[in-house]
């Protein structure tokens, strides 16, 4: 150890605080302490309560609105694909009823007060509406498929003009009854769709 | 308990008081130390104390603009004298030669001289290799040396024989 070494011990061993000073600095840190520690410490917890309800409002708001959002875009493809489907069933009926009926299928010279009695396959209730019965002339009948569905399809004549129309009649499902709640879905000018307690009804018009 | 706390303040002020040879500052330095320590809840230690002391002194300087002026006193400049230790040196030459040492030579010359710190120790505080702390240790005391030298054996503007 040097000489140098000697000296500034001596000389920094003179270098204090004074008493009155080091009183002060205490004083100072226990009151900074205490005024800090009590509100912080509620504050401390209120903040983290804060946070953790934010937090928490955030993340069931993000949630929410994935929830919604998933609800809609299922909504829209499940929309989306009834009507495709409604589209499919519209064009089936529509490809349907200008299809030339074949003979060796063709139950003719069928009158409307014998059809259920001719149409002995059927599981469903047939009731032609009056205004069909009056109006149109029954020429054959045959069964084909819609919407995957067994169908009685019945070839008519309108008295008025002697036009081809057809009578389509099913038994109603969820879709189909869409079809007929479902106006603006109706393509063609004329043709009717409607529906009773298990049967539902097409009838198309030729243009 | 209240002894340690003392011995720690008084640690503190010294290491102040080496950085900024004013004990006014000195004492502010420690005391905003010391209170901002406490409001940190962390346990006061001698390294922690020290390294706030110490960017407490930089942000000050910055603060009031201080640009601290060391004097760039060269070991080669000064003139060869022997100091005869025997000689009577007061504090207050000793502290009017410790002013003219740069601030790091006088940190790094408390640190190791007073603290015991080592010149790794040193170096990781001061954020500086250890050769540059080895061989600032080196000029320094050699500098304060010739500067306590001057004091006895030559008068010039900076140390008049007998004023100091």
């Amino acid at each position: 150890m040097s000489d140098i070494d000697t000296l500034l011990r001596r000389y920094y061993s003179h270098q204090s605080l004074s008493e009155e000073k080091v009183a002060d600095i205490k004083a100072a840190t226990a009151k900074s302490v205490i005024t800090r520690v009590k509100p912080d410490s509620n504050l401390h917890k209120a903040n983290k309560s804060s946070k953790s309800n934010t937090s928490n409002a955030w993340r069931y708001g993000a949630v929410a609105l994935l929830f919604i959002t998933l609800g809609m875009s299922s909504m829209a493809v499940y929309k989306e694909s009834v009507r495709v489907s409604k589209q499919e069933v519209l064009n089936e009926l529509v490809l349907s009823h200008k299809k030339p009926f074949h003979a060796d299928y063709d139950m003719a010279n069928t009158d409307f007060s014998e059809l259920n009695a001719t149409l002995s396959e059927v599981k469903f209730a047939i009731n032609i509406p009056d205004k069909i019965r009056n109006g149109f002339t029954l020429l054959a009948a045959h069964y084909c498929s819609i919407a995957e569905q067994f169908t009685v399809h019945l070839q008519l004549v309108r008295n008025d003009d002697n036009k081809m129309s057809s009578l389509f009649i099913t038994s109603a499902s969820p879709l189909l009854r869409d079809i007929e709640s479902d106006t603006p879905w109706t393509m063609r000018e004329g043709d009717q769709y409607w529906s009773d307690q298990s049967t539902f009804y097409a009838l198309l018009n030729s243009d | 308990m209240r002894e340690a706390t003392d011995d720690l303040l008084q640690q503190g002020f010294r290491y102040a008081y080496s950085l900024c040879c004013q004990k006014h500052d000195a004492e502010d330095l420690v005391h905003d130390a010391w209170v901002k320590i406490s409001k940190a809840n962390k346990d006061i230690n001698k390294g922690l104390l020290f390294v706030s002391i110490r960017n407490l002194f930089i942000d000050k300087c910055r603060h009031n603009n201080l640009i601290h002026i060391d004097v760039d006193l060269q070991v080669n400049d000064l003139p060869e004298y022997e100091l005869e230790f025997e000689s009577p040196i007061s504090d207050s030459v000793l502290e009017r030669a410790l002013g003219l040492l740069r601030t790091s030579e006088r940190e790094m010359l408390f640190l190791h001289t007073i603290e015991g710190y080592t010149a790794a120790e040193i170096a990781e505080l001061t954020k500086s290799s250890r050769g540059t702390v080895l061989s600032s240790l080196f000029r320094s005391k050699k500098k304060l040396k010739k500067l306590l030298g001057m004091h006895f054996y030559e008068a010039t503007d900076t140390f008049v024989r007998g004023e100091l």
